[in-house]
């Protein structure tokens, strides 16, 4: 579905990606996460297009059309809306740009959010809500969701992941997050990528990962074994351990422990950190 | 978006045209105050002849204000319209407003003594246009235009002046060959800064502004010396000349 080939890219003297490529195919949900300022939003606004590569290409599917835009649905870290005009005002000026004869506005109406009041009176949670409803107008084949979910209330947030959970079941869109709460989207996510320094360090599916991702609880600091990074407390110390192996258990003396999601994104940018 | 933008051209227009409410106060100011003895036809031409000149630059310079603004260019990026297509929406509809005003500053101008030079309403529209990717503040945007717009007009008259064998007394700025050297002038500058406008207003993403104009400056800035020597060289050749 998506196709990054030999991807560069900088702000100006600062290098972000080097030679980058990635591979999505269609109806995976994919999670990118990484340390701040590794390039994960960057990498988002480069797949919806509101970022020209320096060298490389970004190639989508064919029955996207000649412009991918027209089944992007992306929504990016700062909200960026007409601020200056209504509800209505943007709906009609999206469905103007993508021909569209008609507006399901139930999800707007249903969080209360007025068609006549200004998008800069609403909060980011409604804005968050009104443009995943603009998107959501387009049908779109890939999503491209930054970590904007943070900012929304519990009720919103729930809205948000039912409707795309709905979409994924209803459609297998393939959706690209970034950081999201993981405890939201853990069942949800099929495919992590962990970036480090422009490149990818880590490429997983989730059941791999999990398999892959371990937690040593241990008094001794195990010998020979690749650990992520690590918590020291007064009478023990936790290991992250990445690739764990079941024949790696005869050096551990300690408990292996399963992780969730959360921990193991954690311990890899704990890991970045160290 | 035709619509959002005829309507954010209507506003400009609109303000523009607010610019008539001093023409009854400066009136009154006159009348009770100072006591300088302007009539209302004087006051209102002078009024009008600021609206006129106010509407192109504004038009011009505020093309991309709203993004701006609402920091929307990354939304209107994301949309599935060509760059020739965003700039046409946003141009057609301010240009259209500014032949309005010219035609009734035309009709104006048979009944009572306005002279508008709509030629260079129409100048100052695309260089107010043209710079208006490069500017963060409108103050610094008027700076520019104000610069740019006296260069045109200087160059105008000083190619006007060679070709009118050095006679200052024959360069009546509404005659045909005025017309003439101001499409000249207009040709040889304009071109030059359409250029580099489109140039990075194609390749324009939401990259930090600063980092993506060097192309534009290093089109902008060397045509901007060129016909400030030319000017120098032929003002200076014209004064000994005309001695």
């Amino acid at each position: 579905m998506i196709n990054i080939k030999n991807l560069h890219f900088s702000y100006g003297k600062l290098k972000v990606f080097e030679d980058f490529s990635l591979d999505v195919p269609e109806g995976e949900v994919c999670l990118i996460t990484g340390i701040n300022g590794v390039g994960k939003s960057t990498l988002l606004r480069l797949m919806a297009k509101v970022l020209r590569p320096a060298a490389g290409e970004i190639v989508y599917d064919e029955k996207m059309g000649e412009d991918p835009r027209h089944k992007i649905g992306f929504i990016s870290d700062v909200l960026s809306l007409y601020e200056s005009l209504t509800v209505a005002q943007s709906i009609d000026f999206h469905k103007s740009v993508y021909n569209l004869s008609l507006f399901d506005d139930s999800l707007i109406r249903h969080t209360k959010i007025g068609l006549n009041q200004k998008i800069k009176e609403l909060s980011s949670g409604q804005k968050t809500i009104l443009h995943l409803s603009l998107i959501l107008s387009i049908e779109p084949e890939v999503l491209l969701i930054d970590e904007i979910i943070h900012s929304i209330d519990a009720y919103l947030r729930r809205i948000f992941l039912e409707q795309l959970i709905q979409l994924q079941i209803e459609r297998k869109l393939t959706i690209i997050m970034v950081n999201l709460n993981f405890h939201d989207i853990e069942h949800m996510v099929e495919r992590v990528i962990l970036l480090k320094s422009g490149k990818i360090a880590a490429d997983e599916k989730i059941e791999a990962l999990k398999a892959k991702v371990k937690k040593v609880i241990s008094s001794a600091t195990p010998q020979s074994i690749p650990v992520l990074s690590r918590i020291d407390f007064t009478d023990h110390s936790e290991f992250f351990v990445y690739p764990y192996e079941k024949k790696l258990k005869d050096k551990i003396d300690g408990e292996v422990v399963d992780l969730n999601l959360t921990e193991i994104v954690s311990a890899f940018i704990g890991g970045e950190y160290a | 978006m035709l619509k959002k933008e005829i309507s954010d051209s209507l506003k400009i227009f609109g303000m523009c045209l607010m610019l008539l409410l001093a023409v009854p106060l400066a009136y009154v100011f006159d009348r009770f105050l100072i006591h300088y003895g302007w009539t209302f036809s004087e006051i209102f031409r002078f009024w009008y002849a600021s609206a006129t000149i106010a509407f192109p630059i504004a038009a011009g310079l505020t093309i991309f204000q709203s993004e701006k603004k609402d920091r929307a260019f990354e939304y209107l990026f994301s949309l599935p319209l060509s760059r020739f297509q965003i700039l046409m929406y946003k141009f057609l509809p301010r240009l259209v407003l500014l032949l309005v005003l010219i035609t009734v500053s035309i009709f104006f101008s048979v009944y009572t003594n306005i002279w508008i030079n709509g030629f260079n309403l129409v100048v100052l529209f695309l260089i107010s246009t043209f710079m208006s990717i490069s500017f963060s503040s409108l103050a610094m945007g008027f700076i520019g235009i104000s610069i740019f717009f006296y260069v045109y007009y200087h160059f105008s008259r000083t190619i006007h002046a060679i070709f009118v064998s050095l006679k200052p007394e024959s360069m009546d700025p509404f005659s045909l060959a005025a017309l003439f050297y101001n499409l000249l002038s207009a040709v040889l500058l304009l071109t030059p800064l359409g250029i580099a406008f489109w140039i990075t207003f194609k390749k324009l993403d939401v990259k930090p502004l600063k980092l993506q104009m060097k192309s534009y400056y290093l089109i902008v800035l060397p045509t901007l010396v060129v016909f400030i020597a030319f000017i120098i060289i032929f003002f200076k050749m014209y004064l000994s000349l005309s001695e």
